[in-house]
This record gives structure tokens, C-alpha cells and sequence, in this order.
């Protein structure tokens, strides 16, 4: 269980000028559960899955993970990033290892581990490439297999596939929605495409920009597994509308 | 083709003037006295053994000075205190010209070896320092946050993302210095030595051989040549994940 408790971030950008990007935020995710925030880009989103992440220490609030408080990064939260930030100078395999690099382990039992990821993320023939060499969305396969061969509980996810050009896109929501049925981690996605969130998440939370807070809360009840053919229903595309028009309307109103 | 060209054009303009009388041999020498000054010099053995003693000072002070600048170029890329304190020093030091520090060199360390490369460590290391912290700096931010997030502690950091990250702006800035090395060794040499190319070109100037003097200098830029030629190949060796591009404008602006 993940508890964010009264979260608030404020930005000393210069002198007497503070700008608050998360505001008194407070929200709970169950062990296994796949929660989307959607909303707006701003910057408060990314704030808080690094401050979850440990990675940025909150203003105020605290952040707890199964009733131990956050305030460093750990390995039991992965954290993947908009732009993949994979290591340029390591091959996809050695890139894939860096967390199990780190601490110690036995050889035989990291070389399994990488494999099977390897084969997870269908990236066995490029094992030895370099991410330059990659496309966009074999390049985040590659990010995402390094994220969960440290094993994470806890996946937080800074709008993943933005950065890809549609279909990519489309392959890859099924892609982690077949790992996530397998794995069943606990998943905190950003994204501002609603119906990624809808698709992909149990929960979609919907956010006002500047400062960041919750402003919505659905409870998706499509059935799992899910598969592409959901997008073209008529359910799902009332549960668009529906988060779409909580998206535009002003706070308050 | 047009780097050769670019060579052959200055060789055909110093052709024209020297051989045509234009300029007279005793400022400019003809391009064939220089080659025969330098087959003479060579076959002597002075060049041989002038060239190789500049050589090797400059490779072992450009060792030394990098054995200074990478641990500090590191600190200082990564350390907001450590910068603090050392910066001052660095900037102290740098605005200094090196040539600045020959007479007292020689007090030192005479005219040998030891006193041409402290000349070189004091004129590379500061800068070296500075290239490295530079390319140190620059490593993605984004990169250091996704190592920390997978578990990465702060030698981990230091070791296994922002080195790494910075290597291909080290081996630039290696390149860079060596070639300043030159102008350090030869200031050094041309003051006070007993060998080396710039003892070989103050020799030439006092005995007015124009052409001696021509040869040293040729030996030098091809030298250059030949380094800059190896730090390229080793650069695509070393980092073939670099994403350093060489392509140039004319590629983007192909129509004319």
C-alpha cells in the first residue's frame, strides 16, 4: 500500500518568488493496483512520481510505503522516464544489468535474470546493441526491462510512450498491459492522453495543472485481461467522454 | 582529395613566390632547400633525436598534467564545495601565461627534462581540469536520477554514470592539450635547452638557416597531423556509441 499524505512541493525559483507545483495532494494506491494520473502537462506530475521515487524530497506531507516514509530512492520503486535515459555508452544487455550491477549477486543468477527480461521485452536479438541504434519504442522496452530486473513492487511510469508516434504507442499499451497481467506490480502512470489512461489503468485520477491536485476520481470497470479491441467499443468511448469533459471543465465548477 | 588540396594550395603559393624571386631565400626559403635541409638534418640524426625529445616531453607532461586534472576535473564537476574552494585557484593560475614560469622553472629544475615538463604540466593541467569538470557537468541529469533510482549511491554515480558519460569530452580535451603541449615545449626549449625542435630552431636562427628553421617546423604540423589523425580513430574506436556526428553542414544544405 502506497500512501501520499498532504503532499505539497514549492518551487524557490528566485528570490521572494514561489511557485507551488503540488498542492496538499493526498491519494492511496493498492498493492497490485494500476492507477493513472491524467491532466494537463505541467510540471507537478513528474515532481511527485520523483518525489515517490525518492529522487526529490517533498515541501511538506509525507510519503509512506507499506507504513515505511520514503525519503530516499530504493529498489523496490522503479521510476521510467518520457525520454528512456538509457545509459548510451552500455549495450541494451548491459543496460538492463546496471541495477543488478550494483549490488551483489551472484553471476549466474544476474545473467538468468537479464535473460528472461531480454526475452519479456522481445530485445534478445539486439542484446548487444547500443540505444542509438534502437527505434523510440525498442529504446523504452529497453528502460522498462531495466526498471523490472531490479524487481521493483512499486512502477512509476512518467508518461512513457509520449515521446512515440502512435502505433509504437498502441504496441507498446499492450505490451505492458500483458507484463502487467503477468507481474501485477503496483503502477503509478502519467499521462495527458485519456484514453491510454483508460485503457492501461483500474483507477484514473484526474489533475488540475499548477499547482497539481486531485480533481476527479474514476473507478474503470472494464473487465481484465483487456485487449486492443476495448478502444472501439461504445463503453469505452462514454468513459472517454466522460474523463475528458472532467479534464476541460474549470475547477470549482 | 580536398584535404590534400587544401595542403597542395599552400605548397603551389610558396612555390610561386620563393622560386620566382619574390621573396628572397634567406626570409623564405625555396620548398626544395627545406626538404633537402630536412633530409640533411635527418640523415644526421639531429632531427630524429630533436624531434623525439620534444615528443616525449610532451607525452609525459601531458601524462602528468592528466593525472592531476582527472581526479580534480571530476571533483570539480561534481562537488558545488569542492568547486568552491578550488576554482579561485584555477583561475588564478590559468591567466598566468606558462611562459610566465620558465625563468623560475630553470631555477628549479635547470634545463633538462624535468624543467620543460613542469612548463607543460603548469600550461595543460589547469586547462585540462576545467575541459574535464565541463564535460562532467554536462552529463544528463536524467541519467544520474535513473541511476540513483536503481540504486545507484553516490561512488556508483560518480563511477558508473558521469565518468563514463564524460569519457568522449575527456578524450576531446586530451587532444585539445596535446596540442597546446607544443607551444609550452617549444617556448621552453627555444629559452633554454640543449635539445628538442625549439633548441634545433634558435640554433638554426643564430647560424641564419632559414631553411633548418622551415624543416622544424614542417616536422611539427605533420607530427600534429599524425595526433590528430590518432585521437579521431581512437575516439570511433573507444566510444562507437557516441552520437557525435561528423557529417557537416553541406549534408543538411545539399542543393547549391
Amino acid at each position: 500500500m502506497l500512501e501520499l499524505k498532504h503532499i505539497t512541493k514549492v518551487y524557490n525559483t528566485e528570490p521572494r518568488h514561489l511557485v507551488e507545483v503540488i498542492s496538499d495532494l493526498t491519494l492511496s494506491v493498492a498493492d497490485g493496483e494500476f492507477i493513472a494520473l491524467v491532466g494537463p502537462s505541467g510540471c507537478g506530475k513528474t515532481t511527485l512520481l520523483k518525489m515517490v521515487a525518492g529522487l526529490v524530497p517533498q515541501t511538506s506531507g509525507e510519503i509512506f510505503l507499506d507504513k515505511q516514509a520514503v525519503s530516499s530512492p530504493g529498489k523496490e520503486r522503479g521510476i521510467i522516464f518520457q525520454n528512456f535515459s538509457l545509459f548510451p555508452w552500455l549495450t541494451v544487455r548491459d543496460n538492463i544489468a546496471f541495477g543488478l550491477n550494483l549490488c551483489k549477486m551472484d553471476k549466474q543468477k544476474k545473467e538468468t535474470a537479464v535473460n528472461r527480461y531480454l526475452r519479456i521485452t522481445g530485445l534478445e536479438k539486439f542484446a548487444s546493441f547500443y540505444p542509438r541504434n534502437l527505434s523510440g519504442g525498442m529504446q523504452q522496452r529497453v528502460a522498462v526491462a531495466r526498471t523490472l530486473a531490479n524487481n521493483p513492487r512499486l512502477l512509476l511510469m512518467d508518461e512513457p510512450f509520449g515521446s512515440l508516434d502512435e502505433q509504437t504507442r498502441s504496441l507498446m499499451q499492450e505490451f505492458l498491459i500483458e507484463l502487467w497481467e503477468k507481474e501485477r506490480k503496483t503502477v503509478i502512470f502519467v499521462t495527458h492522453d485519456v484514453r491510454e489512461a483508460i485503457f492501461l489503468a483500474d483507477t484514473v485520477y484526474v489533475t488540475t495543472p499548477r499547482p497539481l491536485a486531485i480533481k476527479q476520481k474514476f473507478a474503470i470497470p472494464f473487465a481484465r485481461p483487456r485487449s486492443h479491441a476495448l478502444k472501439l467499443t461504445k463503453e469505452f468511448f462514454d468513459w472517454e467522454t466522460r474523463v475528458a469533459h472532467a479534464i476541460a471543465t474549470d475547477f470549482g465548477e | 582529395m580536398l584535404a590534400i588540396s587544401g595542403l597542395v594550395s599552400v605548397l603551389l603559393a610558396w612555390s610561386l613566390v620563393t622560386y620566382t624571386g619574390f621573396i628572397k631565400p634567406f626570409f623564405l626559403p625555396t620548398p626544395t632547400s627545406v626538404v633537402s635541409a630536412a633530409v640533411s638534418l635527418f640523415v644526421s640524426g639531429g632531427l630524429i633525436a630533436d624531434a623525439s625529445a620534444s615528443v616525449s616531453r610532451i607525452l609525459l607532461g601531458f601524462l602528468v598534467s592528466l593525472a592531476i586534472s582527472l581526479p580534480i576535473g571530476i571533483l570539480l564537476g561534481v562537488s558545488r564545495m569542492f568547486e568552491a574552494f578550488v576554482k579561485p585557484v584555477i583561475a588564478f593560475v590559468r591567466y598566468i601565461p606558462p611562459s610566465a614560469f620558465i625563468p623560475l622553472a630553470i631555477i628549479w629544475f635547470g634545463i633538462g627534462d624535468s624543467q620543460k615538463i613542469a612548463i607543460l604540466v603548469i600550461g595543460i593541467a589547469p586547462y585540462l581540469a576545467l575541459l574535464i569538470a565541463d564535460a562532467a557537468i554536462n552529463t544528463p541529469l536524467e541519467l544520474i536520477d535513473a541511476g540513483r533510482a536503481l540504486g545507484a549511491n553516490r561512488i556508483n554515480t560518480i563511477f558508473k554514470v558521469i565518468l563514463p558519460s564524460s569519457l568522449p569530452g575527456i578524450w576531446d580535451a586530451c587532444r585539445l592539450m596535446i596540442g597546446a603541449g607544443w607551444t609550452f615545449v617549444i617556448i621552453a626549449e627555444i629559452v633554454g635547452a640543449s635539445s628538442g625542435l625549439g633548441h634545433l630552431m634558435i640554433e638554426s636562427q643564430r647560424f641564419l638557416r632559414t631553411a633548418n628553421i622551415f624543416a622544424a617546423i614542417i616536422i611539427i604540423g605533420f607530427l600534429g597531423l599524425i595526433t590528430d589523425y590518432f585521437f579521431e580513430i581512437t575516439y570511433k574506436l573507444l566510444f562507437p556509441w557516441s552520437e557525435k556526428t561528423h557529417a557537416g553542414i553541406e549534408t543538411h544544405y545539399k542543393s547549391v
